[in-house]
């Protein structure tokens, strides 16, 4: 009788376990199938060898998008990978354990902010201050980059930390006992051996800088064109979707789910990449 | 014989809980010196104090003194990382660092300052064969260390503490996972250091410090029961428990 009921336990919870993947695959069924038609009957190349979006004239270069896409991801890494590394060092190595005990949660909380919060602060704070000091119309790719710049900051934080404490602390001692500074150990040991997992963590804040939307379509401006500095205003290729999947239809709507896939591709990549890169430790 | 370490009435507290009481000990040089003792009688902690290492652990207290070459370590205007290149300490589970062998040891000399690869080398190899390590690895020096076996990465380990030339080499219980083999090589690897440096050696096994020191020291609970040649230490201790120790008849 006991066993009986442990198998229908045991059933139920691998109906569950597998209806989350069963989601996934429904997500990415419905993304292909209305995004595909477009990318077949026109290929990439209409998508990619234009500059210029404008659905009315049937014309979709997803281009301009593109850059916006890729020089905000990379501006919120130069701000973020730093400060994040350089955060996670110091609770692992430098701070007491109840400092640690105290800031750790703080910054996971970071994590648990409505990107709409984050898009407000920097519209209504940051986006006058940029436009004061830079010129510009202050929604711009570098507020864009600041502000994801932080909002990726728990995701490397906590990732790097973890790398750097799951490290023996035989490490520490070794090069410690060999007359090194701690600083001296940070760089020379413990930063190339917990290397995988920063490298991971970096990956992930980059899928999610990436994949962000609502805080970037409140800071970037959205004007759908090459953008020529980095206080210029420009439009992501999530913000595209989410502006104009509302009004969208026809070809346009089409065009915006190819735009989805590419996304989602890019997005498969780099989650496969971090995984990868958290399997293979080191030596 | 000169002195090399005094310690004078040595109270080691680690988290307001007294590890080491009263501790009077002088180590001469080009000798070696074991410590004995049960379990929690403090001999690590002994050592992780002589190379301040016990620093690492943040919530401890030392009173009294420790003089090397008359220098008061716990002075305030000590440099803590040349004290710790001046004492090599190995320990008992090897620690190689997640490098190649060769990075390994070249890891502790270009800390401190820079040298030429020629030089480096000719260390490289000296140490190594100093630890008799020289001819099992002298092939696959790129080789990562944590592949080697766990006598080799203990003879690594003291091949890298020898590449920063230290004066003194504390062993905490080194042998305490190795075979009878990598344990002989280590012990004969011990006798050949004794011309140069000057060594404590902390084991569980008194056997050992019967066969390779000069002199043996006793701890218990802390305190220091009773240090003599390691000779009368064997044969006529003065204090009852030491004999009770070591003739196992202990608890």
């Amino acid at each position: 009788m006991k066993n009986h009921q442990e198998k229908i336990i045991e059933k139920s919870i691998l109906i569950v376990a597998f209806s989350t993947v069963f989601i996934l695959f429904l997500i990415t069924l419905f993304i292909f199938k209305e995004g595909l038609p477009f990318i077949l009957n026109n290929g990439l190349t209409r998508l990619f060898f234009s500059t210029n979006w404008s659905p009315s004239d049937g014309s979709y270069g997803i281009i301009p998008m593109l850059i916006g896409s890729l020089s905000i991801t990379f501006g919120a890494l130069i701000l973020g990978v730093p400060l994040g590394v350089a955060c996670a060092i110091y609770l692992a190595e430098f701070s007491s354990k109840t400092l640690r005990n105290i800031l750790k949660p703080m910054i996971e909380l970071l994590a648990g902010i409505p990107s709409v919060v984050y898009g407000f602060i920097g519209m209504i704070f940051l986006a006058p201050v940029i436009r004061s000091y830079f010129g510009g119309p202050g929604l711009s790719i570098l507020t864009a980059s600041i502000v994801l710049g932080i909002m990726i900051l728990p995701t490397i934080i906590s990732i790097s930390l973890d790398a750097l404490l799951m490290l023996p602390r035989s490490y520490k001692e070794g090069s410690m006992a060999l007359g090194a500074t701690q600083w001296q150990t940070v760089t020379g040991v413990l930063l190339p051996a917990a290397r995988s997992g920063i490298l991971a963590g970096v990956i992930l804040g980059m899928g999610r800088a990436i994949g962000e939307t609502m805080a970037v379509i409140m800071v970037t401006g959205n004007s759908v064109k090459v953008p020529s500095s980095f206080i210029d205003s420009t439009r992501t290729l999530t913000a595209n979707i989410a502006l104009e999947m509302g009004y969208a239809i026809g070809e346009h709507r089409q065009a915006l789910f190819a735009t989805a896939i590419i996304l989602f591709v890019f997005i498969i990549i780099l989650n496969i990449l971090a995984m990868k890169i958290i399997k293979k430790r080191r030596i | 014989m000169k002195k090399k370490i005094a310690v004078l009435h040595l109270n080691v507290f680690i988290k307001d809980k007294i590890i080491l009481k009263d501790i009077n000990l002088d180590v001469y040089e080009n000798e070696i010196l074991s410590i004995i003792g049960p379990a929690n009688s403090g001999k690590s902690s002994f050592l992780r104090v002589i190379n301040r290492m016990l620093d690492i652990n943040s919530d401890f207290r030392v009173e009294g003194n420790v003089f090397i070459d008359g220098e008061d370590i716990y002075k305030t205007n000590v440099n803590i990382c040349d004290l710790r290149k001046r004492i090599g300490i190995i320990f008992a589970l090897p620690v190689p660092l997640p490098l190649s062998i060769y990075d390994n040891l070249i890891y502790g000399p270009l800390l401190h300052k820079k040298i030429s690869v020629e030089r480096l080398n000719g260390l490289v190899e000296k140490c190594l064969k100093s630890a008799s390590l020289w001819e099992e690895v002298k092939d696959r020096l790129h080789l990562s260390a944590l592949q080697l076996s766990g006598g080799q990465q203990q003879r690594l380990c003291l091949a890298r503490s020898l590449m920063v030339e230290p004066e003194i080499i504390l062993f905490d219980e080194p042998c305490s996972g190795l075979d009878p083999v990598s344990t002989s090589k280590v012990e004969r690897t011990m006798f050949e250091l004794k011309k140069r440096y000057t060594l404590i050696l902390v084991t569980n096994n008194t056997k050992q410090a019967a066969r390779v020191s000069d002199r043996t020291a006793f701890l218990l609970s802390g305190k220091l029961i009773e240090v003599d040649q390691t000779k009368q230490i064997f044969t006529s201790p003065k204090s009852k428990l030491t004999n009770d120790y070591i003739t196992g008849r202990f608890g």
